[in-house]
């Protein structure tokens, strides 16, 4: 399965598979049947409200996202239909707009693949995972490695690349397909964006954090939280993997300029809470 | 008031449908039934029904003493390229294998004998009409000659595709089932088309499709003038230009206020200005 965004206005193609137009008016210029539709849902788009204030500013692109998302909530029927038409080939959601990076079909995706991810309202498992790009090799026999973080905050991508044993850039394009972006500062304050990045990797995270107490206490794999603090008033965190087995504890941590990235030095890390980590494999 | 087909059976002016009601359907059918729906829409296609959970409210009100010959009974064949893997029939077999399979299925579901309407979900064809949807045609028009099903429609499908049944056909369809977008006319070729041949338009995704032309001023005139909501003006509306509405409002007071859209009438002047008023 795939979902992919496209202008109307560029010519359609096989590849497109399903074609959605997700504007909420008809789109300027183009006929019914040179839009090459296979449906049109103008209802799943923003309210018009939400459209004007966006108007396309960058620096909104964030709010937008997230006020859109909330408008998505409450479309359960309509988000359905569209999700209904995912595991059955690639579904190419198209908009009107110039602005390639910042629109609702790119918003609307993000949040479409974040909930078939999660398996909130479909099938869970393998039939609706959305993997992308699957591991090098399989937990098991493996010893971790760390990943290193090619972006400034890109800590929490790392930390589930080294779990499923995969690059950086390979979890970072997964993560872009399910609409999660290191860059997206909603992703310092909270661990839901990072569950179904874990998911689609076949990794079962816990359903909720658990407070540190102590080293001996946690479990094999987890992901942890260190370095918490406050920014702005919103907490942010570093995210790092605790991991033990038959080489002993250790912690991998991602940040680029650590001589080395896995660490043993538990003193020094202050560990505020951890998130469970089950490999299904 | 009741609508008629061509062959002479009668089908309520309105009709109840079940998309995406997943786990509530069974509710949601037993409470549009209860505010005075008696047409109840759905499809043997899991991916976006529950015929299964529409049997079960039918069983229910079997017991509370409303009848299958009460009820006005409408179900789809879906075609393989419309379902996911959850197929009520065997993919390697023949079509008409599969709609028999289907329909059979359906039965099952509905707890019933026989269907009121059997509906093709969408031609397997884009554009045109190819070799599979003249199968499948066959397989409903046996259905339909074997006494199954009072009548048979078709869904989803283009003016051309229609035009084309029409003309080739041993029956023609009783009925159409399309989405209805007010850009588009709502629909106008197709409705065209229904009309010359006497078949019942039944329109879906009237709200849904159609939202951007609540907030036309002459719209919101025309709620206030009649006392009404909006979403009663378009079923109100559609029903005056011959088309027969679907709701799958989930709300029980909506139910009952869509019901009651024909306490008023729209003036010819007026149905000409909402008919292209999304254009």
């Amino acid at each position: 399965m795939k979902v992919m965004v496209k202008r109307i206005y560029a010519p359609a193609a096989r590849s497109d598979g399903f074609r959605v137009l997700v504007d909420r008016l008809w789109p300027r210029g183009i006929s019914k049947s040179d839009a090459k539709l296979d449906l049109w849902l103008p209802d799943l788009g923003p309210s018009t409200a939400l459209r004007q204030w966006f108007n396309h500013d960058p620096a909104r692109w964030e709010e937008f996202q997230h006020r859109y998302h909330a408008e998505l909530k409450g479309k359960t029927e309509l988000v359905s239909e569209l999700k209904g038409q995912v595991p059955r080939g690639t579904v190419t959601l198209l908009y009107s707009v110039k602005d390639e990076q910042h629109n609702q079909a790119v918003a609307l995706r993000s949040f479409l693949m974040i909930r078939l991810a999660a398996g909130r309202h479909g099938t869970r498992g393998k039939k609706h995972a959305v993997v992308v790009e699957g591991p090098n090799t399989t937990m098991s026999g493996r010893a971790l490695k760390p990943v290193v973080q090619l972006e400034r905050t890109g800590c929490g991508i790392a930390a589930v690349a080294a779990i499923a044993g995969v690059s950086y850039r390979q979890a970072q394009r997964t993560a872009n397909q399910l609409g999660i972006y290191a860059t997206d500062r909603r992703l310092w304050s909270e661990t839901t964006y990072v569950r179904p990045l874990l998911r689609n990797y076949r990794l079962c995270p816990a359903s909720t954090e658990q407070p540190f107490l102590s080293w001996s206490s946690l479990p094999d794999l987890a992901l942890l939280a260190i370095k918490w603090h406050r920014e702005r008033g919103r907490p942010c965190w570093h995210w790092v993997v605790f991991v033990r087995d038959s080489d002993g504890e250790r912690v991998l941590d991602s940040k680029r300029s650590l001589k080395s990235h896995v660490r043993r030095d538990f003193g020094r890390m202050m560990p505020k809470w951890y998130l469970a980590v089950v490999t299904k494999r | 008031m009741p609508w008629t087909t061509y062959n002479n059976v009668s089908i309520p002016s309105f009709m109840y449908g079940t998309a995406w009601k997943k786990e509530a359907t069974t509710g949601l059918v037993l409470q549009a039934v209860e505010a005075g729906f008696t047409a109840i829409d759905t499809a043997n296609q899991l991916v976006h029904y529950d015929e299964a959970r529409v049997g079960e409210a039918l069983v229910q009100l079997a017991r509370q003493g409303i009848t299958r010959d009460k009820l006005f009974l409408q179900t789809k064949f879906t075609p393989v390229n419309g379902q996911d893997h959850r197929l009520p029939y065997d993919a390697g077999a023949t079509i008409t294998t599969q709609v028999q399979q289907s329909f059979a299925s359906s039965l099952t579901h509905l707890h019933t004998d026989s269907l009121d309407s059997y509906v093709l979900h969408g031609p397997y064809s884009r554009r045109g009409l190819g070799a599979e949807d003249w199968e499948v045609w066959a397989a409903l028009e046996s259905l339909y000659d074997a006494g199954k099903t009072r009548m048979i429609g078709i869904s989803n499908v283009s003016a051309d595709q229609l035009t084309l049944l029409c003309a080739k056909a041993k029956h023609k369809p009783m009925m159409v089932q399309n989405r209805c977008y007010a850009a588009f006319g709502w629909d106008k070729e197709v409705r065209e088309i229904c009309r010359t041949h006497g078949i019942i338009y039944q329109g879906f995704s009237l709200l849904t499709a159609n939202s951007g032309i609540f907030a036309e001023p002459e719209m919101r005139a025309l709620a206030a003038k009649y006392q009404t909501g909006l979403a009663q003006l378009v079923f109100r509306f559609s029903q005056q230009i011959g088309m027969l509405p679907l709701t799958g409002t989930t709300n029980p007071q909506h139910m009952k206020e869509d019901l009651q859209c024909e306490r008023f009438t729209l003036s010819s002047e007026e149905l000409a200005a909402i008919e292209t008023i999304g254009q």
